[in-house]
């Protein structure tokens, strides 16, 4: 997996129901319940979840416990690192650390950039959907992996002060992260505008003299949220690949804060001593979140718009 | 088309002159002086300081400094590293070709059997080997590339060190073309492995949208033989939703290549980039990251002017729809 | 049109099957890794025909400036290049190499005059004159050059010249009893290379024929050396950035030597019949000292209970397996000043009379801020104190940073705690006087520790030219900042150097001052018996 939206990410999503949005989600009927894969990818994520929660009880992730490496016993399901910690103590707070991370840059991202692409979408080839544009472009232009390491070097690794409000590299993490996804919402929220705007009931709640941010509040915006829904699924997936990456190359929290990327990078080191287990566990935490949610936005994407046999495409 | 690719290709200098800027003068407000790359007592001192400075042109007005990075661009001089004091062009002349063999390695090995089971599998839409090859691919674009790479390093390294680029010290393609492809064969499988899902995924989809078209049932009514059939009409048009794809394919490659050559240690743009970013190297990440928008920019406008060439039908219509490439 | 008509159809178009493409990949990877199943023995045999020694260093930097940096990154590569003016016997005296004897120094002290060995020739082939030693002289003195040799310099020298073409006179502003320390390291370069940061030119026994930046440097034998000529025909280095396939390369035979043992895996190397390792005390200092300027390591009591809480054997069994000595001063076992019998702190932290300590402490705050490189051996140091002093009570926030960045908190005062590796044997061989710097108070790196006779032990340190005071000033420095608790490092890493038995012994009292030496090794078939 890099950091590459799937073909999902087609240009105009088809045009949803008009049922409320919870109420498409809910509706259990419309789940393919025969789809095995949409099962297990829910499987998949609430085992992601659990590990991320409930794992975290079990273990301290930096007592120093054992003398060194030892293999996975029924003490140490995921067996010890070399400076003798729980390794699946600090995988199960590596994945709630990727969690908190990629949820906050999801939800942060979604935020900036639903405002931004309804108002692009909104002024489709005006002066402000070119701004906007140009804007996301540029951004763009660095793969996004690599825009949020130039964000993220800027920043520094120390804590930042602004006022009353201190960022720590958590909240750093998550706003440079946010920032290289906004574009690739915002352009999602623009395309599903424009087939919203292409409608005949906005030219007609614009003849009857309903205010733009009415408009774009209260008709637009609950259009747009089913694509977004199943959008940030997959957003989901990549953020926690992304924060991976990061801290597997020494961008990402700082030690001895356990992140399922520093484990990896750290498990790099000592294969050696045959240390299997370090490199493998916690990467097949992590893969299981990532797919996870990559089979859940396939399964959201079946349920709320009706997308083809093929699943995601 | 020229009209188009034109707008395009001035709309891509923008976006780039857009980056330089932006970077630019985000790496100058930056806290921390370059100053302080220096040994620390020859940085405490506030005479070595100002002839460092001096010498680096970094006590002018920023931006008679952004001027001169400008014009440099232009002549090709993207300054000097900071860490060894090294041209950056020529950092990255030696680097670039290690990445682009390595991108161009991923993108064959992902391509040519990722098309082909493509085709294949939409064929055999709804059967259990169907369903195996999307649990496959799913998979294989939810692995990362540096999980891969750690676990080849475990797995395959203890036992084939030959094959790792690390293990041996890398060796260029012009030094030794068969020693350079097997170690750049591990990397190139792990980087590609995601491309190769996803190409599989866009080929399958695109192929079974096309299968339904009226004119394919038509043309299978009048005879024409199956086989035929498919190279002619079938493939042709499949693959034209499959080029959106490619932009965005490509950026994953970029992307990708950023991490793999980081575990693998393959002396690339990426490593390099990577490096200078840790480093704090302004210059020289500043530089790496234009070649490497340069390089991202130029390949959406040859994927756009493709477009062109394999779609008679977009040549009619003056603006391509909106397709998002992200990475 | 039936799915089952087109699948069949698209069967013949496509023969390749899934079987046939997975098979098609086995293929390609056996065919890839066929060849290397040969045997480690017979291979090395084999690559030593050509009596080449290759090194596996863990990083290199792409300036390869000898006089740039002191590093033992740099030097290790620059070793068998450049030679010095005097050098290091084996009882670390200092002894004429280039120069053709002792230097004549003034009464006053200020003037000393270098006699140079005639008859000398660079690589390519170049007499060595007082006109190179100039130019080097030159280049480590230029404010602008980004010399780390400034540091030791400025302030000191205040002109130099050629008397004649082998006698250089170096003015000094103040008497300077480092300067031989200096002169016994600084090496010399050819005149037209001492600006040059691509190149290497020396009148050692191996001339620099090629090198990739950053990933492999090839010497070969320089047949007009001036000393004995060099079993070896070439040295070869090569970069393996990660510890764990550097030791793989070692272990398959694909390199002879290694400088830099991931500490991790020492104990499989030990175990390792075919491998020697050596492990030697030298001046390897952790780099270690606290912000007495600002709370909480202003508060004398704060300082001490942590550095009676610091989990010393946890470092040393953990991070280093076992090859380092537990850490009390800043002046470890291999540098002039060491007191062996000052041992203030246990093995095992005391953690009551830590608590104790911490009870005393005026300040309220029990946390702070732990700066360390961004090196493995740093991280997994910062995480073993940080586990240890939180039984305390005392929360520590790890921050990883790279050179420039380091130094920048180093520079502007931002630490709480500093933390990094650092090797000074190329730059003043048995002692370590950066390290010190800091805790002289007009020291531009000063920590805000300010005690009257440290400054001016340290002042004695640097002026006197008689090694006994040198080394008592030194040694009065250490209890004096064990007992304040200003720089307590929790060890002192040793020098750890792997190689092929079929490599010939490394001269322990050199590596002692991190000198490899690799241009007096040779090869022996069969291996050598130890």
């Amino acid at each position: 997996m890099t950091t590459v939206m799937s073909p999902t990410a087609a240009p105009v999503p088809a045009r949803p129901a008009s049922r409320p949005l919870v109420l498409r989600i809910v509706d259990v009927r419309r789940w393919p319940i025969h789809g095995v894969t949409n099962w297990f990818g829910v499987g998949c994520v609430v085992a992601f979840l659990l590990i991320a929660t409930v794992g975290q009880l079990i273990g301290d992730p930096t007592l120093l416990d054992a003398p060194g490496a030892e293999p996975p016993s029924a003490e140490y399901w995921f067996g010890t690192d070399t400076l003798g910690r729980d390794v699946f103590a600090r995988t199960a707070e590596g994945a709630w650390n990727s969690l908190t991370i990629s949820l906050g840059t999801v939800l942060l991202s979604l935020s900036v950039a639903m405002p931004l692409g309804m108002l692009a979408g909104y002024h489709y080839n005006g002066r402000l959907d070119n701004a906007i544009m140009r804007g996301l472009e540029t951004v763009q232009a660095l793969p996004m992996f690599v825009f949020v390491m130039f964000v993220l070097t800027l920043t520094g690794t120390g804590t930042i002060e602004i006022g009353p409000v201190t960022f720590g590299m958590r909240t750093r993490l998550i706003v440079c992260l946010a920032l290289g996804f906004v574009p690739f919402f915002a352009r999602i929220v623009r395309a599903a505008t424009l087939v919203e705007m292409q409608d005949d009931y906005v030219a007609m709640l614009q003849v009857l003299g309903v205010g733009r941010t009415r408009i774009l509040l209260s008709e637009i915006s609950v259009n747009v949220l089913p694509p977004m829904v199943v959008q940030a699924c997959l957003a989901m997936a990549i953020a926690i690949f992304a924060e991976g990456g990061l801290s597997f190359l020494g961008f990402g929290l700082a030690p001895p804060e356990p992140t399922l990327g520093n484990l990896i990078a750290d498990a790099g080191s000592q294969i050696l001593e045959g240390a299997w287990w370090y490199a493998t566990l916690p990467g097949a935490v992590m893969v299981l979140g990532i797919l996870g949610f990559n089979l859940l936005g396939d399964a959201l994407s079946d349920a709320l718009l009706g997308g083809s046999e093929g699943g995601a495409e | 088309m020229l009209e188009f690719m034109v707008r395009r290709t001035l709309n891509a200098i923008l976006v780039l002159w857009l980056v330089v800027t932006g970077m630019f003068f985000l790496l100058r407000l930056a806290p921390g002086s370059p100053v302080n790359s220096l040994p620390p007592a020859v940085a405490a001192d506030p005479l070595a300081r100002a002839a460092y400075e001096a010498e680096h042109g970094l006590d002018q007005n920023i931006f008679i400094q952004y001027f001169d990075y400008l014009f440099g661009l232009l002549r090709g001089d993207l300054g000097t590293s900071l860490y060894d004091g090294t041209s950056v062009m020529s950092q990255i002349a030696s680097h670039l070709p290690v990445s682009l063999e390595l991108g161009g390695l991923a993108a064959l090995l992902a391509m040519v059997p990722g098309f082909l089971l493509g085709c294949w599998t939409a064929t055999r839409r709804g059967s259990w080997s169907d369903g195996a090859v999307r649990v496959v691919t799913v998979l294989s674009f939810s692995v990362p590339a540096y999980w891969l790479a750690v676990l080849s390093l475990v797995f395959i390294g203890q036992r084939y060190p030959d094959m790792l680029p690390t293990a041996g010290g890398f060796v260029r393609f012009t030094e030794d073309p068969i020693a350079n492809l097997k170690v750049m064969l591990l990397p190139a499988l792990v980087l590609g492995l995601s491309t190769f899902a996803l190409v599989v995924r866009s080929i399958r989809a695109a192929l079974i949208d096309v299968l339904s078209f009226d004119y394919v049932a038509f043309a299978t009514a009048m005879g024409m033989p199956q086989r035929q059939m498919m190279k002619r009409i079938a493939i042709r048009n499949a693959i034209i939703p499959t080029l959106t794809v490619v932009g965005v394919l490509l950026g994953g490659l970029v992307s990708g290549t950023v991490l793999v050559e980081s575990v693998f240690q393959i002396p690339g743009l990426g490593q390099l980039m990577v490096t200078a970013f840790l480093r704090q190297d302004y210059p020289l990440a500043l530089g790496c990251s234009v070649f490497t928008a340069m390089i991202f920019l130029g390949l959406n406008l040859v994927v756009d002017a493709l477009y062109f060439v394999v779609d008679p039908r977009t040549r009619t219509s003056t603006q391509r729809r909106t397709a998002p490439v992200m990475a | 049109m039936s799915t089952e008509r087109l699948r069949s159809v698209v069967g013949e178009g496509f023969p390749l099957s899934r079987r046939g493409f997975l098979g098609i990949t086995a293929v390609t990877v056996a065919a890839a890794t066929g060849c290397a199943s040969t045997s480690v023995a017979s291979r090395i045999e084999e690559r030593h025909r050509d009596g080449i020694l290759r090194i596996a260093v863990a990083s290199a930097p792409s300036n390869i400036n000898p006089l740039d940096s002191g590093s033992e990154v740099t030097r290790w590569i620059a070793e068998p290049v450049v030679e010095t003016l005097y050098a290091y016997d084996d009882r670390q005296r200092s002894v004429p190499l280039l120069a053709a004897g002792e230097p004549e120094v003034s009464a006053d002290g200020l003037t000393w005059r270098i006699p140079l060995r005639s008859g000398i020739t660079f690589q390519n082939g170049d007499e060595l004159t007082a006109n190179d030693v100039v130019a080097t002289l030159a280049h480590v003195n230029d404010l602008g050059s980004g010399s780390e040799w400034i540091t030791y310099l400025l302030g000191y020298v205040q002109s130099y010249g050629a008397d004649d073409a082998y006698t250089v006179r170096i003015e000094l502003t103040k008497p300077y009893g480092l300067m031989r320390s200096h002169l016994t390291n600084l090496p010399i370069v050819h005149r037209d290379y001492a600006k040059r940061k691509d190149a290497m030119m020396g009148t050692g026994p191996f001339r620099l024929e090629s090198f990739t930046p950053g990933q492999t440097f090839k010497m070969v034998a320089y047949d007009g050396y001036h000393g004995g000529k060099p079993d070896l025909t070439g040295i070869e280095y090569t970069v393996f950035q990660d510890g764990a396939t550097r030791l793989i390369s070692l272990r398959q035979g694909k390199v002879d030597l290694l400088t830099s043992v991931p500490y991790h895996n020492i104990g499989s190397v030990r175990a390792n019949p075919d491998l020697h390792v050596d492990e030697v005390e030298g001046p390897n200092d952790i780099l270690s000292y606290v912000a007495v300027m600002r709370e909480p390591f202003s508060d004398p009591w704060f300082r001490k209970a942590v550095a009676a809480a610091t989990d010393r054997h946890g470092v040393l069994s953990k991070v280093f397996g076992g090859a380092a000595v537990i850490g009390q001063g800043p002046i470890g076992p291999a540098e002039m000043g060491w007191d062996p019998d000052l041992q203030p702190y246990p093995d095992e932290p005391d953690l009551d009379h830590a608590r104790e300590l911490l009870d005393q402490a005026t300040t309220e705050r029990r946390d702070f801020t732990l700066t360390i490189g961004t090196n493995h051996t740093s991280r997994d140091m910062a995480q073993v104190l940080a586990a240890g002093w939180a039984k305390i009570g005392i929360d520590v926030t790890i921050q990883q940073l790279a050179g420039g960045p380091w130094s920048n908190k180093m520079l502007d005062r931002s630490y709480d705690m500093l933390m990094n590796v650092f090797q000074s044997g190329f730059t003043s061989g048995p002692a370590n006087y950066m390290a010190l710097a800091p805790a002289q108070s007009t020291s531009v790196l000063s920590c805000g520790f300010v005690n009257q006779e440290v400054d001016e032990l340290m002042d004695t340190v640097w002026r006197t030219s008689d090694d006994e005071v040198r080394a008592a000033s030194l040694r009065r420095i250490n209890e004096i900042l064990v007992e304040e608790a200003v720089m307590f490092p929790p060890v002192y890493p040793k020098i750890v150097v792997a190689r092929l038995a079929t490599v010939s012994p490394l001269n322990l009292d050199q590596l002692r001052i991190s000198r490899v030496a690799p241009q007096n090794l040779s090869l022996v078939p069969g291996g050598t018996d130890e």
